[in-house]
C-alpha cells in the first residue's frame, strides 16, 4: 500500500485533523512502514467461519431503569463556552470565507 | 527496621487496621517520600499532600468511631491520569484534556474508598495510554527508577515508577497491548491484567474498548491480588462487565506446582529477543520444574500476527473514541471562525503526534473501500488467534513467556521510529486481543542491573491458577522486588 502526502490530507479531512504541510511527508512515510508491517495478515488463511467469533460474549444488558445523571451545571463546567445553560459553539457556516 | 513507605500493602492495611500506626502516620510517610522524589522521576502529574492528609485522617476518624476497616485500609494507592477522579484533573497526559476535572469518579475509584486505601494522586503515562515508554506524555517523561537514562516502559510508566521507588504502596494502570506489564517489568515490580470483562471500565477513558482492561501493579504477587480483589466484579455501568462471581483467590499453599502444565510457547523466543531476558526466562523454567509442573515446548503460529492484528484494531477503535474531542463539552478549543474549522484546528493543537498517528491509521482502515480489507481482515484473524488460545489451554494451565523482548531502553531511542516502539509490545497484545487475564513479575536484574519481568497468561477467568503459579514462582525464586538507587540522591 502506497501512501503519499495527499493521501494523507485525505485521511486527515476525515478525521477533522489539521495536520501541518511540513508534518505530510513523515506520517506519509511512517504509515506507509507500519502498513507494509500490517500486510503480513493478507497472506493469512482465514477459516471458513472466522466472522462467527469476532466479538466476547461477556455484553451484560442492565435492567431499563431510569436515573440521574449529571446535573446541568456539573454537565457545562467543563465547557470551554457556554452561556450558563447551553455550549456555545461557533457559527455552521463561515460566510467571510467565501 | 523498614520505612513505612517500604511496606506491602497487606502488612501496611494490618497495622493500621491493629492501631499499629495511624493512616495519617502512612500518610506522612508517604508525602515525605513523593515530594523527595518525584521531580526526578516525574512519575505523578498531579499530587496533591493536603488532599491525602484529609482522606488520612477521614480514616482514622472512621476507625476510631468503631467503622470497619476495608481490605485496604490506610493504604496510599496512584491512579494513572486516564481513569477519573472526582473533583481532581484528569488529562490523560494530553493538552487537549489539560483542564478536564471529571465530576464523578471511576469504578474503580469508588471501590478503592470503599476498601480504606487512600487515592495517592495522578499518574504520568503515554497520551491517552498509546505508547510503549511514557514519553508521548504531553508534560514530559517519567525516568526508569532504576536508571534515570531510560524509560520506565509505557503506558502505565508513572503508575511503575511510583510502586517501584515507594512513592505509593499500590498503584491502578490500564492495559491495551501491554500498558500494565511491560511497564511492571521494566521496573521490577509486578503487573496484572485481568480478563477482559473482570474489572469494570466506567470512568476510564477509552483509547480501544475491545481491548482495554484496568489492573493493579504492586511489589508483590499476593499485594497485587489484594488490589485486584477490590476492583474487580460485576458493575452494570460497563456493558462488557462479566456477571461471574470472582473466584477467591488460592491462599499461600504449599508453593507446590505439581500437576501444572506449563506451556513454552516457541514463537516467544524467536529473533528480536535480549539474551539477557532469554537466559533470566530460561531460568524461571527450571524453578517450575522444580516445584514440581510439567513444562513443554508448545506453538501458537497466529500470535506472530499479534503485532499487525493489534495495529489495525486498536488505532481503528481509537480513532473512534477520540471523535469525542472536538472543543465542544470539554477540554481545549481552538479559535476558528467556522465550527468545522474549530474541530480540525482544536485536533491538530490538542493531540500529539502519536496520537494523531493512530488516529489517521484507525480512519484510513475505517475508510470507504478499506475496512473490509484492512479492520475486517484483522477482527477476523483476532477471531482465529482466540480459538487457538482456547485450544491451547486444553492442553495446558498456562503459559510462560518474557514481557518484553528487552530490558528498558534509552530514553529517546524509539521516539523516532514508530514501528520500533510498537514491537516492544509483541508478548503483550495478544492476552489483549484473546481476553485471557496475564501478569508479569520480575525474575531477576540484567549485568547492568536492569530489571527483567517474565509473564504468565492463563484461561479466561483463571485468575486464580495464574496467581498461584505467581505467588509459587515468586517465593521458590527469590527474585522479589529489590529497591532501585535513592532517586536523585534522595533518603
Amino acid at each position: 500500500m502506497s501512501i503519499d502526502a495527499s493521501e494523507v490530507r485525505r485521511i486527515a479531512a476525515l478525521a477533522r485533523l489539521d495536520i501541518p504541510a511540513a508534518e505530510g511527508e513523515k506520517l506519509a512515510l511512517d504509515l506507509e512502514r507500519i502498513l507494509g508491517h500490517i500486510a503480513a495478515l493478507s497472506r493469512v488463511e482465514l477459516a471458513a467461519d472466522a466472522d462467527a467469533l469476532t466479538y466476547f460474549e461477556s455484553d451484560v444488558h442492565r435492567e431499563d431503569r431510569s436515573a440521574t445523571g449529571l446535573d446541568r451545571e456539573q454537565a457545562l463546567a467543563n465547557a470551554p463556552e457556554t452561556d450558563g445553560e447551553r455550549f456555545l459553539v461557533p457559527k455552521i457556516l463561515d460566510r467571510d470565507a467565501g | 527496621m523498614s520505612e513505612l513507605w517500604q511496606e506491602g500493602a497487606a502488612s501496611l492495611a494490618r497495622k493500621v487496621r491493629l492501631g499499629e500506626v495511624s493512616a495519617v502516620e502512612v500518610a506522612e510517610a508517604h508525602i515525605a517520600r513523593t515530594l523527595a522524589c518525584n521531580d526526578p522521576l516525574r512519575a505523578f502529574l498531579h499530587f496533591e499532600p493536603e488532599d491525602a492528609r484529609r482522606q488520612a485522617r477521614e480514616i482514622d476518624r472512621l476507625l476510631a468511631a468503631g467503622r470497619e476497616p476495608g481490605p485496604l485500609v490506610g493504604v496510599p494507592v496512584a491512579i494513572k491520569d486516564n481513569i477519573c477522579t472526582e473533583g481532581v484533573a484528569t488529562t490523560c497526559a494530553s493538552r487537549i484534556l489539560e483542564s478536564f476535572v471529571p465530576p464523578y469518579d471511576a469504578h474503580v475509584v469508588e471501590r478503592l474508598r470503599q476498601a480504606g486505601a487512600i487515592v495517592w494522586g495522578k499518574t504520568n503515562l503515554d497520551e491517552f495510554a498509546m505508547g510503549s515508554s511514557t514519553e508521548n506524555s504531553a508534560f514530559g517523561p517519567t525516568k526508569n527508577p532504576y536508571d534515570l537514562s531510560r524509560t520506565p516502559g509505557g503506558s502505565s510508566g508513572g503508575s511503575a515508577a511510583a510502586v517501584a521507588a515507594g512513592l505509593a504502596t499500590l498503584a491502578l494502570g490500564s492495559d491495551t497491548g501491554g500498558s500494565i506489564r511491560q511497564p511492571a517489568a521494566l521496573c521490577g515490580i509486578v503487573g496484572f491484567k485481568p480478563t477482559y470483562g473482570r474489572v469494570s471500565r466506567y470512568g476510564l477513558v477509552a483509547f480501544a474498548s475491545s481491548l482495554d482492561q484496568i489492573g493493579p501493579l504492586a511489589r508483590s504477587v499476593a499485594d497485587a491480588a489484594l488490589l485486584y480483589q477490590a476492583i474487580a466484579g460485576h458493575d452494570a455501568r460497563d456493558a462488557t462487565s462479566s456477571v461471574r462471581p470472582v473466584d477467591p483467590l488460592p491462599d499461600n499453599g504449599t508453593g507446590s506446582l505439581r500437576g501444572l502444565r506449563v506451556g513454552i510457547p516457541v514463537e516467544y523466543y524467536a529473533d528480536g529477543l535480549a539474551p539477557g531476558v532469554r537466559a533470566a526466562v530460561g531460568a524461571a523454567q527450571a524453578v517450575l520444574l522444580r516445584q514440581g509442573a510439567q513444562v513443554e515446548e508448545v506453538s501458537l503460529p497466529l500470535t506472530a500476527l499479534g503485532i499487525p492484528v493489534y495495529y489495525l484494531v486498536a488505532p481503528s477503535e481509537a480513532s473512534s473514541n477520540l471523535a469525542r474531542y472536538d472543543g465542544v463539552r470539554y477540554g481545549f478549543r481552538a479559535e476558528a471562525a467556522a465550527l468545522e474549522g474549530m474541530f480540525a484546528r482544536t485536533r491538530g493543537q490538542g493531540f500529539g503526534a502519536e496520537v494523531k498517528r493512530r488516529i489517521l491509521l484507525g480512519t484510513f482502515a475505517l475508510s470507504s473501500g478499506y475496512v473490509e480489507a484492512y479492520y475486517g481482515r484483522a477482527q477476523r484473524v483476532r477471531a482465529q488467534m482466540r480459538r487457538e488460545m482456547e485450544a491451547m489451554f486444553l492442553r495446558v494451565d498456562v503459559l510462560l513467556t518474557p514481557t518484553s523482548p528487552t530490558m528498558a531502553f534509552p530514553l529517546g531511542e524509539k521516539t523516532a521510529d514508530p514501528l520500533a516502539m510498537y514491537l516492544n509490545d509483541v508478548y503483550a497484545v495478544t492476552a489483549n486481543l484473546c481476553g485471557i487475564p496475564a501478569l508479569s513479575l520480575p525474575c531477576g536484574l540484567s549485568r547492568d542491573g536492569l530489571p527483567i519481568g517474565l509473564q504468565f497468561m492463563a484461561a479466561r477467568f483463571e485468575e486464580a491458577t495464574l496467581f498461584r503459579v505467581a505467588r509459587a514462582y515468586e517465593q521458590a525464586s527469590g527474585h522479589h522486588h529489590t529497591w532501585p538507587p535513592e532517586p536523585g540522591g534522595a533518603t
